[in-house]
């Protein structure tokens, strides 16, 4: 009897102490997004589809050259403009079903003007629409998200960009002067930019010159 | 006559708003629960849902199950909704705001509520549905079984305030609520657990179990007929809520409000209380359910009723 009254009081208890996880859960916000209208921003190293700023390219078919899967094809004309030989793109496609978007044509690039955007719906009606992107429109992605601004995705990219660090910490900036200066450190010649010297020099200061100067040493456009 | 035309048609107005409020409310609160945003995309925070989705049931096609038994099937949904509509008949919304006050007012709310049960079993057999029979007869057991409880305790209000008129007991509370009192407010407690049963509510949704039996006794109907069950579902907790404001919460009584304001305020607290159980606990099983109510609940509320009819003669 004794026995009975007890397991109905801490069941009793149990129900109340249940109760209370739901209250607190109740209270606390959503971890889900109302997702079609409100978009979760991607992190700032996330690799989405190819894509290109065309002034910037300055046609040295690294990027095919280091592409695994042969995913960019380039084709270019020369002409003589003023006295001066000029090359201009004719075609430069992406497949974007061949792609492994790997990110070595974003790394190889010396002008930054091929870039990883921050597309993640990258879902198409039919295969003709992602076999061959003309990288040189620059509504190219519009038919895959209709978002899609390019200047935008140049932004976010100028902001965030793989290698940059987005938020150098004041230790590390104070530390940047004294180890750029030193002349064991063989990639401050190479970084003028404000953004990329700082990124290059906070490596040395913690771990010594072992940078990856493919990586490091693109200077912002 | 007329004054009851006009109070029926406003009940049917009220029932069939509420259940649609309840609905949507029932959704954004296990939404939140589970750290879930609920519909949203009808109306603000998908308050239009629920329009939306009634409008979907009446234009949805009858289906009637082969082998069914035709007239005991088609007549359960009404079996189920009308006796609940019936019972608003008697629950006074504010001092002047009740179809009828009826000097046997709970006793005819606790008769008329009990044929619910009769629709739920009709629902059952007549789908020729292994599932629905099984609901059906889970749902008569239950609701059979709990009755005594629920009535019990609302004996010892009647025994409190020595009336069976809801607007009686109502003015009778006008010193202090029922539930202030200690042998009342265990009463209410009893009343509580035996009213989420009687509702086929979890934890005690056995009749309806979705992962034991797919939904019980409603697995085979469709359209409006559907929407007939899920309105009376939503409305048997309105009433119960009601039949429990009335008994132990000082019914429309409260300071600065209008009495109308006080008693839907209580209302939907209790409503929100059931809806915050509902999605805390897990269901109970079949025996432990029985057990809970003939070898718990009753012989607490007989001795309830014993001890305090023993103070009030003494």
């Amino acid at each position: 009897m004794f026995r009975q009254i007890k397991v109905i009081y801490l069941g009793f208890i149990s129900l109340l102490i249940g109760m209370r996880v739901t209250a607190q859960n109740f209270f606390a916000p959503a971890v889900t997004l109302d997702y079609p209208r409100k978009k979760k921003p991607m992190e700032h190293n996330f690799r989405g589809m190819v894509d290109l700023i065309p002034p910037d390219c300055v046609i040295c078919y690294q990027c095919i050259k280091i592409c695994p899967t042969a995913a960019l094809f380039l084709s270019h004309t020369q002409k003589v403009e003023a006295e001066k030989k000029v090359k201009e793109i004719t075609k430069f496609t992406f497949n974007a079903e061949l792609c492994c978007f790997c990110g070595l044509c974003d790394e190889i690039c010396p002008t930054d003007a091929i870039f990883m955007n921050k597309l993640y719906e990258v879902s198409a009606f039919s295969h003709d629409q992602i076999l061959s992107i003309d990288l040189m429109n620059p509504n190219k992605y519009k038919h895959l998200d209709s978002n899609y601004s390019l200047d935008a995705e140049i932004n976010d990219n100028k902001l965030r960009t793989v290698g940059i660090a987005p938020k150098p910490a004041p230790a590390a900036a104070a530390v940047a002067p004294a180890a750029g200066a030193s002349p064991a450190n063989p990639a401050a010649p190479a970084a003028p930019g404000p953004t990329t010297s700082t990124a290059t020099e906070t490596k040395p200061a913690d771990g010594g010159p072992t940078t990856n100067p493919t990586t490091e040493n693109k200077q912002p456009s | 006559m007329m004054n009851l035309l006009i109070g029926g048609i406003s009940v049917v107005g009220f029932i069939s708003l509420s259940a649609m409020f309840l609905i949507w409310l029932e959704r954004k609160i296990s939404a939140h629960i589970q750290n879930r945003m609920g519909p949203m995309i009808c109306g603000w925070h998908g308050s239009l849902q629920s329009i939306a989705d009634s409008l979907k049931l009446l234009l949805k096609e009858n289906i009637v199950p082969s082998g069914a038994d035709k007239l005991v099937w088609s007549l359960a949904p009404f079996f189920v909704t009308v006796p609940v509509v019936m019972a608003f008949l008697t629950v006074p919304f504010s001092k002047t705001l009740i179809v009828r006050d009826l000097n046997v007012g709970i006793l005819y709310v606790a008769s008329i509520t009990s044929i619910c049960v009769l629709g739920i079993f009709m629902a059952g057999w007549g789908s020729n549905n292994k599932y629905s029979l099984l609901g059906g007869m889970r749902s008569a057991a239950q609701i059979i079984s709990y009755e005594v409880p629920l009535l019990l305790s609302i004996v010892l209000v009647v025994m409190e305030a020595g009336t069976l008129s809801m607007q009686g007991i109502v003015q009778a509370q006008e010193q202090g609520w029922y539930v202030l009192k200690p042998n009342l407010a265990f009463a209410f407690l009893i009343y509580l657990i035996s009213s989420t049963a009687e509702v086929n509510r979890v934890p005690f949704d056995i009749p309806e179990a979705e992962s034991e039996l797919g939904a019980g006794y409603h697995t085979e109907y469709t359209g409006m007929k559907f929407a007939m069950f899920f309105v009376a579902e939503y409305t048997n907790l309105v009433v119960v809520s009601a039949i429990a404001t009335t008994l132990f919460l000082g019914g429309w009584q409260g300071p600065l409000l209008p009495g109308l304001f006080w008693f839907l305020i209580k209302v939907y607290g209790l409503v929100c209380l059931s809806m915050w159980v509902r999605w805390t606990l897990p269901r109970v099983r079949m025996d432990q359910m029985m057990t809970f109510a003939w070898k718990v609940l009753t012989p607490l509320s007989i001795l309830n009723l014993l001890v305090s009819g023993w103070w009030m003669v003494r």
